[in-house]
Order: C-alpha cells, then structure tokens, then sequence
C-alpha cells in the first residue's frame, strides 16, 4: 500500500473503524514508514481531542425528548395514514414476481380477446381475473412464501394486519388490473353492457380469492391455488357445456342442477357474503396460528 | 433488504426492537433510543449547528422525524447511521432558518489564531487541549466529519450516508480539517512535527 492510498485510512484506523484486512495492512505500512506514522500521530491526537470535546458536551435538555414526543401525539398520523403506512411496508415482502406474473397473464388473456372477437372475448377476462387473484393471494402468507414472516410476527404489528394489509394489497392489485383488461376491451371492441362483464368476474373473484385464503392457511399456497383454480375451472366447464352433470338421472333434473350451480356463481350478492365469512374464518385462524409464536421482547 | 433486517433481529438487536415499537406508536421505544443515543445525536447536532438551542431543536425535530419514519427503515443501515442521517438533515435545515452562517468549507480555509492558545509554548501535555481549541475553529461540517469518525465511530461509507454525499467529500473534509489543525498548530508554534 502506498502513503497516499493510506491516508485517507489513517483517521478511521486511528479511530478504530476499519475491517481486520485493512487494519493490518494500514498497521503494517506505518511500522516502516515513517511520514505515515507523523500522520496517524496527529491523527491520534485529533481523535483524542474531538473525544475529550464531545464527551464534555453537556447533555441536551429534558425538554428535547418531552418536547418531541408532545409533537408525535399531535402529529399522530391517524388511522387511515398509518394503514397507509402498514399496506406500503408490506409491498417488499410480497414475492415479487407475483406482480408481473399477474400482469402479464391479464395481458395475454387481455390479447387473446381482442383476438378471438367480441362475441367470446369477454369470456376471456372473465375466465382469467378470478384464477389471477386466487394465485395471488394463495401466496400472500406463510413462510413458504415471506422469508420475512417470521420478523414481521416479531413486529407489534398483529398478524392479523399484515394478512389484512397483504389481501388488501394483492386483492387491490388484482382487482385493477382485472379492471384495466375490462375498460381495454370495451375499448376496442363493443362488449356489451361495462357493469355485467365487471360484476360477470368480481363476484367469482372476490369468492375464489376468500377460499384461497383460508385454504393457503390451512394446506400452503399451492395446494390452495390448485383446490380454488379447479373449482372455477369446473364452473366454467359446466357452463361451457363441456361437462355435463350427470348425476342420479331421473331424480334431479341434470338442467336443474347444473343451473343452481350456475346460478350461484351468477350471483354477486351470496358471493360476496361468502367471502366476508371466509376472510372472517381466515383472521381468525391465523390469529390462532400464530399466537404461540414469540413476540417481540422475547426474540434473540 | 428484508434479509438485513431479519438477521439483525434474529441477532438481538435491541435497537430494532426500539425502531418497531416506534412505527407501532410505542412511546417508551423512543425514550428508550433516546436514552441510548440521545447524547451522541445531539453532540452531532452542536457539531453542525454550532449553537447549543438549534442544536436541541435540531435533535426534536430529529426525533420526531425518526419516530414517523419508523415504519418505513428498513435495515440497510445501521439503527445509529440512519438516526445520525436523520439529525445531520435536521441541523443544517435548522441553521438554513435561522439564517446562522452556514458551515462554508472555502470560508474557513483561515484559521483564527487569537483564540487558539496562550502564548507560551504549550507542554506535550497540553498538545490536545490546543488541538480542541483548533477543533472549535474548524467549519462545522469539519467538525461534524471529525465528530462521526472519532466519537461515533462510524466507517467511511457509513459517514458519507449520514452526510448524504460521496465518500470523496468526506475524505476531503477530513483532509482539510487536517491540514486547518496543523497550520493552527503551526500559527501557534507547536508544529505538526511536534505531536509525533
């Protein structure tokens, strides 16, 4: 090492701050040059005097600590800016690619329909928005998926608000993008009525999203995904009249059970009501879940 | 990012704990960090400020500013850097209001040497008190760099983020100070060489 690579080290060497490596190639080269050791002398000199100054600082005033915590009473943010707060810090800690994989399946699907034409183009968004939010939101807990789960257990935040922050945010996500697909066909396409497509795939999806939910807590997000994605395939397929239901023929009307099925996916209303429940079910569970986990004081 | 942070909790890091129950609006968590650091963060304000009230009001601002960004640290830096980051923007805010004059590096190239020393020549002992009394002569963000190195023990990249600049301006504020101290030094006789 050279002097003047070496003296821009020498202060936080005499301070005691360098890594170990450069600590003993700094020692190394003052021990046979001496310009370098007049340097890290008056170096040493500096360090004791700036020490000896600050340390006899007087300490500043109680009011200081008092003053600023009178402010942070008056200036509390308030409810709505510290959910803020909470949805934001979770943005880092959802998997990443979860937003351009959604994304971009909106996208393709979104392509697909412009493709395919009006006639069944909306099917198209309205097939893939609820399977979009159901593999989101299957992934927004659990360890499996949050390497920072365990920290953010060890915050005050309760489990409870991170899950709600995530569904929150992931469901927001998923429910805009769906919404963009909708408004960029009706752009380019007469689709028909705006309020039957949107509420066509909002309903299965807020639904869908709940089940997943509670079943990534129960059996982990791909179990989940797959259970709740197979479910809203198979609707789709009996509408599609692709499966036919068939069962006990004779004694349930086929037509008349595969419309109750229909029907229930047709109805935004029971579809809504079953999701508050399944959100319900699923805060109460990871509450459960997650109770015996240590808290904040008792980490390290 | 999240993994600086969960290794920094799963090592037990106490400040964190402070830094979290601050964001969950826990006031004992401030007074907690503010009994650990309080006297450092506001050596470093009167440091930059210059003047014992700005500096206090400097650090409550700091506080206040540390206790609602809370939410937001995320573990890059080290609990102490980002708190001495916060202070070292709230002091020169500060000065910049009251219009004290403002820590000016050419300014200062001249050293006072009224101040610095009695006449007489000083002992090998007194070399540090004339050594403090060239300090206080010294532009304040002088002052401060010297301050971050030698009483908060910081590294040099850890300086330039409290400072918000590149690890060259550091360097060449603590060069400068450096060469400021050795020609007050000079001015009142104790040459450079007689420290060695």
């Amino acid at each position: 090492m050279k002097c003047d690579e070496l003296a821009d080290l020498l202060p936080f060497y005499a301070a005691g701050a360098l890594d170990a490596e450069r600590h003993r190639a700094v020692a190394d080269h003052v021990a046979g040059c001496a310009a370098c050791r007049a340097e890290l002398a008056l170096w040493t000199d500096v360090g004791a005097a700036v020490l000896a100054t600050d340390e006899a600082l007087p300490a500043p005033s109680p009011a200081v600590l008092s003053g600023a915590l009178r402010l942070a009473r008056q200036t509390d943010p308030g409810l709505l800016a510290r959910a803020w707060q909470l949805l934001v810090a979770q943005v880092p800690l959802v998997r990443r690619e979860l937003w351009t994989s959604s994304a971009l399946v909106l996208i393709i699907g979104w392509v697909a329909a412009v493709v395919v034409g009006a006639d069944r183009g909306p099917a198209f968004v309205e097939l893939l928005a609820p399977l979009v939010a159901v593999s989101g939101v299957a992934m927004i807990y659990g360890p499996e998926n949050d390497p920072a789960l365990e920290l953010a257990l060890a915050t005050p935040t309760s489990p409870r608000q991170v899950l709600l922050a995530r569904l929150v945010l992931v469901f927001g996500y998923d429910l805009a993008l769906a919404l963009a697909a909708t408004l960029g066909l009706a752009a380019v396409m007469p689709t028909g009525p705006l309020q039957a497509i949107i509420l066509g795939w909002l309903g299965p999806m807020t639904f869908l999203s709940s089940l997943a939910l509670v079943l990534s807590l129960r059996i982990g997000a791909s179990g989940a995904a797959a259970i709740v994605s197979a479910l809203w395939l198979s609707r789709c397929l009996v509408r599609g009249g692709i499966v036919v239901i068939r069962l006990a023929p004779g004694w349930i009307e086929m037509d008349a059970l595969a419309g109750a099925y229909e029907g229930l996916w047709a109805n935004p209303a029971a579809l809504f009501a079953l999701a508050l429940a399944l959100v319900a079910v699923g805060l109460w569970l990871v509450s459960r879940q997650e109770h015996y986990l240590p808290r904040g004081g008792e980490i390290g | 990012m999240e993994t600086a942070l969960a290794d920094a909790v799963a090592g037990g890091n106490p400040d964190l704990e402070y830094v979290r129950g601050m964001a969950a609006g826990d006031e004992s968590a401030l007074r907690g960090l503010y009994a650990a650091y309080g006297r450092r963060l506001y050596a470093y304000a009167l440091r930059l400020a210059g003047d014992a009230a700005v500096a206090e009001e400097a650090l409550q601002d700091s506080l206040l500013a540390a206790w609602n960004g809370a939410g937001r640290f995320r573990g890059d830096a080290g609990v102490l850097t980002w708190l001495l980051g916060i202070v070292h923007h709230q002091a020169l805010n500060a000065v910049r209001r009251k219009r004290l004059p403002a820590a000016d590096l050419e300014a200062a190239a001249e050293v006072k040497d009224e101040a610095s020393l009695p006449a007489e020549r000083a002992e090998a002992a007194d070399r540090r008190r004339a050594l403090a009394a060239c300090l206080r002569q010294l532009p304040r963000e002088q002052q401060a760099a010297l301050t971050l190195v030698f009483f908060e023990g910081l590294t040099l990249a850890e300086v330039a983020q409290v400072c918000g600049c590149p690890v060259g301006t550091v360097k060449s504020r603590l060069s400068a100070a450096k060469t400021h101290l050795r020609r007050a030094l000079a001015a009142v006789g104790l040459e450079a060489e007689d420290l060695v």
